[in-house]
């Protein structure tokens, strides 16, 4: 006997699918196994993907965060503070389970930053000073930040308001460029993103710690024009605001 | 407000226990008409429609049209409290967010009362347009009952094949094969007993034994079952209640794999 396949009906009701405004993941909300899956990845996106200590095996840094938690009861507010460790690691090329687990962070990412896939120069052993850095906090990778090498030939600037870019002129001295940078939802407003960045110019070239202004980025996205901004942003002499970036690819 | 009062608690008890298994949570919608429920199972695979008529309550009232939504499993729990011959009553207020169900002992001075919290189910009524089917085979429920239990054993599907003269149900399993063959039969004693085929095209379908084993539950409603056919379409299996409704089952088919 052929193998039989159990057909299912289609109904309109059932048939609507509902995009997930925190993790973006367009799902059916009728069938079991979708929204199983979209939980499962939902929790991953808001908390970070599960980072199991064998996975670290050399601490680069460590960041102190404040959690503050306020605990509401009928008469007043509880404020608890917890302090956490954000280990920062930055990802070995020849380590094959960091980089597949970081492919799949870099994945979930990209989705949101509605990104390409990257240049995966940070897989690559011929550039030297493009990696990964991975925020751990709790066993969970709740932040990374992905760099390229760059030459002030790939550089241009970016008026901040307008997004537009200064054709003419290259950015002197630029060495690394910001590929990806992203921190999971539960863990914004914390400035780790800022953190990172300074991750970034002290250990992407060994003995050298980077200036601000040796740093671009690829393709900002709204909060990442307000982190360059703020990270590194030039008034112009015109009063508008420049941002370094950079061409990828 | 509803107000529906059951001669017999058993009627809504064995409708709740035929579908309680395939839909956990359903709307029932009460109009002046009487009360019709329209749910899927979680795999899409069988749908489940039933219509109680005015007919078939003894007192029944609904100003306006009402939504229930009940979670089966809890209901049937309560359904269970009351004796069979009791009165069965359900109440509820025109945007409620529970409904009462009363038990009326029909000779001693007893009445108990439950009351059920709704729920808010999101589904979307669906007009089933009656169609033309190839193939009706009206037969005794129980009989069907019987092939479906006795042909699980077997297989996960069964093979139902109808021609001029013959109705073949079969299923093909690891251990063994089986095959009951049922020709039609007029018992004018007992015309329950009967077994009518009326046949436009012969078929050949295929289906969940795991669903139609949810369908025969409901056997208990009524003697014989009406089974509608037709080529790469959903099955109808109908109960008719008779004291008027009846309960539906549209039961979606299996194809073959390269199709």
């Amino acid at each position: 006997m052929s193998k039989k396949v159990q057909s299912i009906f289609i109904l309109p009701n059932n048939d609507k699918l509902t995009t997930c405004k925190t993790c973006e993941m367009t799902y059916n909300q009728s069938i079991n196994n979708e929204v199983k899956i979209h939980n499962k990845y939902h929790l991953k996106f808001t908390n970070g993907l599960n980072w199991p200590h064998s996975l670290i095996d050399k601490t680069l840094d460590t960041i102190t965060i404040v959690d503050k938690k306020v605990k509401s009861t009928n008469h007043k507010s509880i404020i608890s503070k917890e302090m956490k460790l954000a280990k920062v690691i930055s990802i070995d090329k020849m380590n094959k389970n960091q980089v597949l687990k970081t492919e799949s962070l870099l994945r979930m990412c990209n989705l949101e930053l509605n990104a390409t896939p990257d240049s995966k120069q940070w897989q690559k052993f011929q550039y030297q000073s493009s990696k990964a850095f991975i925020l751990v906090i709790d066993k969970k990778a709740i932040g990374i930040c992905t760099t390229d090498e760059i030459k002030p030939i790939d550089s241009r600037w970016m008026i901040y308001k307008t997004q537009q870019i200064v054709t003419d002129k290259e950015i002197k001295n630029v060495k690394i460029g910001i590929s990806r940078i992203w921190i999971a939802p539960k863990w914004r407003g914390f400035g780790l993103a800022k953190k990172l960045l300074e991750i970034v110019l002290k250990y992407s070239i060994y003995g050298v710690v980077l200036n601000k202004n040796q740093i671009a980025f690829s393709q900002p996205s709204y909060s990442g024009c307000q982190l360059a901004k703020s990270f590194n942003g030039v008034l112009h002499k015109s009063g508008e605001v420049l941002i370094p970036v950079y061409l990828e690819g | 407000m509803l107000e529906g009062k059951f001669d017999e608690s058993t009627l809504l008890k064995k409708i709740v226990d035929s579908i309680k298994d395939c839909v956990k949570l359903c709307n029932f919608n009460c109009t002046e008409h009487g009360i019709t429920v329209q749910a899927v199972d979680d795999s899409r695979v069988l749908l489940v429609s039933l219509l109680v008529g005015q007919t078939a309550f003894t007192e029944y009232r609904c100003d306006r049209d009402i939504t229930l939504g009940i979670d089966l499993e809890s209901f049937s729990k309560i359904i269970k409290c009351g004796n069979n011959e009791d009165y069965l009553t359900l109440l509820a207020e025109d945007s409620p967010d529970s409904v009462m169900t009363i038990f009326e002992d029909r000779k001693k001075e007893r009445i108990s009362e439950y009351s059920l919290k709704l729920m808010n189910i999101d589904s979307e009524f669906l007009k089933i347009d009656d169609m033309d089917y190839d193939t009706v085979i009206t037969m005794p429920s129980s009989e069907f009952a019987k092939i479906v239990r006795d042909l699980k054993n077997l297989s996960e599907s069964l093979n139902i094949i109808v021609t001029k003269d013959s109705v073949k149900f079969s299923s093909e399993g690891e251990s063994g094969s089986g095959s009951v063959i049922l020709k039609p039969y007029n018992d004018l004693e007992k015309p329950e007993e009967s077994v009518n085929v009326h046949l436009d095209n012969p078929v050949d379908l295929t289906f969940g034994l795991k669903y139609l084993s949810d369908i025969i539950k409901a056997s208990s409603l009524s003697n014989q079952i009406t089974i509608k056919l037709a080529d790469k379409t959903p099955a109808l299996f109908e109960f008719k209640l008779s004291v008027g409704g009846y309960l539906r089952f549209y039961l979606a088919p299996k194809f073959d794999d390269e199709e």
